[in-house]
């Protein structure tokens, strides 16, 4: 396989996708080639988007979510993303779960956030349905009902879905294994990234995590990424005025309120980015004490930054930390 | 694990300053140094009365002597720091010691409590993402690179934007 000289660069690729900015990098020498195949990346990634979005009302997503209480069958890819999601709610003992949409968008964050964020003082609509507040909050994720012969889903009544950062995860993690078929390959997907195999004569692709206390680029770690996934789950960007508090994203699915942490961020290392994300989101909820027990005990590579700004590593992320200031 | 308990709490890492940022400070500021005197002698000529202009012409003299050996130096000093800052660029990859490889032993999965529904649904497919979640990394062995040039990270890692 031919690949470029100049080790610090690659073609790439940016595109906004998902809700995030996303870049694709690909050694490929064939400048026209690798272009041609990042193009059918971005074109991947929008059609994902397409069926797993929750703001358009056409999407698969919000067609399921409207007909809960319904079974309903879904496609292949939603199947694979519903049942991975629900093994990893399963995992984290319910601290990930893609239920929580009601106590999302109850939280104000009931549009894209390129647009929230231009709206901070947005008032979030009362919600309609008539069923209990503790159902329809988050925590359901036991109650969703699943036919697998043919891949069909019943959420109970009032019950909406959202995949959130695993679908990004995921469709990250489909455009590496293609891209993978012909060359070592990066994804930076809305700052969770997933790489392929090395560039050449590289241990992996030099990748780091941010500081995120830091306005200009800061990094906490440096780490070389090679088949694997590097995903931060975090309090410190998405946040909006509400009610004349500052909320965030990331819902407690115990209360159905945003969750109350110590944490700002917790990056996790893993081999496939929705473990990562999952992982990350989970911990975060907790909080610093349960959450790095949680990432020890599953002896995890994760950062986790509190909202003092310290830095916390666990045991399994050391050997892969390289260090971020040059040798005197 | 000797040492579980360290392990168990974590590494605190501390942030320091960037000692190449130290460093270029200092010689800027020597640069600094070195410019001020001859600002200083222009000022006193201007302030001479007229009708010394054969002492103005021998301080003109020793102004541009004194401007090009200053000048010699700044530019000595520019070039100094220049090489210095690409000297810091280039780093080498650290050893990974191996010891990691039998510390991370897989450690069994915690059982996990029964969920009513799902345990119905025979196709999740447990077995593969069980051998996904449970699928231990292995650092990267940067010991067969001898060198590797660390210019700056591809990307980074951060909550969604």
């Amino acid at each position: 396989m031919r690949t470029v000289n100049n080790r610090t660069t690659w073609p790439s690729h940016h595109f906004y996708a998902m809700g995030g900015q996303m870049t694709v990098w690909l050694e490929l020498a064939d400048q026209q080639l690798a272009q041609t195949t990042l193009v059918q990346v971005e074109l991947f990634f929008r059609a994902a988007e397409a069926r797993l979005t929750r703001f358009r009302p056409t999407s698969e997503l919000a067609q399921v979510n409207a007909l809960s209480g319904q079974w309903t069958p879904v496609s292949a890819i939603f199947w694979r993303l519903l049942t991975r999601a629900l093994y990893l709610s399963e995992a984290t003992n319910g601290l990930f779960d893609p239920t929580v949409l009601n106590a999302i968008e109850a939280n104000g964050y009931d549009r894209d956030f390129a647009e929230l964020a231009q709206r901070p003082l947005h008032q979030a609509q009362p919600l309609l349905s008539a069923q209990p507040m503790a159902e329809r909050l988050g925590g359901c994720w036991q109650a969703v009902e699943l036919d697998a012969a043919q891949h069909a889903l019943r959420l109970p009544t009032g019950v909406r879905l959202d995949f959130g950062g695993i679908a990004k995860g995921e469709t990250a993690q489909q455009a590496v294994a293609f891209l993978s078929q012909w060359a070592p390959c990066l994804i930076d997907a809305g700052g969770d990234l997933v790489a392929g195999d090395a560039p050449v004569g590289q241990p992996g692709w030099l990748v780091a995590i941010a500081n995120p206390r830091a306005e200009a680029e800061s990094d906490l770690a440096c780490l070389w990424l090679k088949n694997s996934a590097l995903a931060t789950s975090g309090i410190d960007y998405r946040r909006w005025q509400q009610g004349g508090a500052t909320v965030h994203h990331l819902i407690d699915p115990r209360t159905g309120t945003a969750a109350a942490t110590d944490l700002l961020t917790v990056s996790v290392l893993a081999a496939d980015a929705t473990v990562a994300e999952a992982w990350a989101k989970a911990a975060l909820i907790a909080g610093i004490t349960t959450g790095h027990e949680l990432l020890y005990q599953r002896q995890l590579p994760a950062a986790l930054v509190d909202q003092t700004g310290h830095l916390t590593i666990t045991p399994a992320l050391q050997p892969f930390v390289q260090p971020t200031q040059p040798k005197p | 694990m000797k040492n579980r308990k360290n392990q168990k709490n974590g590494v605190n890492l501390t942030m320091t300053t960037n000692p190449l940022t130290r460093k270029t400070v200092t010689r800027e500021n020597a640069v600094a140094t070195m410019t001020t005197p001859s600002r200083s002698t222009t000022k006193t000529l201007t302030a001479k009365p007229a009708g010394t202009k054969l002492a103005h012409t021998n301080s003109g003299v020793t102004i541009l002597k004194t401007t090009l050996v200053a000048s010699t130096i700044v530019a000595t000093l520019m070039g100094a720091s220049l090489a210095a800052r690409q000297d810091q660029v280039v780093v080498t990859t650290p050893v990974v010691t191996t010891a990691y490889a039998a510390d991370a032993a897989p450690v069994a999965t915690q059982p996990f409590a029964a969920v009513p529904n799902l345990p119905t649904v025979p196709n999740l497919d447990e077995a593969a993402i069980d051998s996904l979640l449970n699928k231990q990394l292995v650092p990267v062995p940067s010991i067969t690179i001898p060198s590797v040039t660390i210019a700056a990270p591809v990307a980074r890692s951060r909550s969604s934007r």
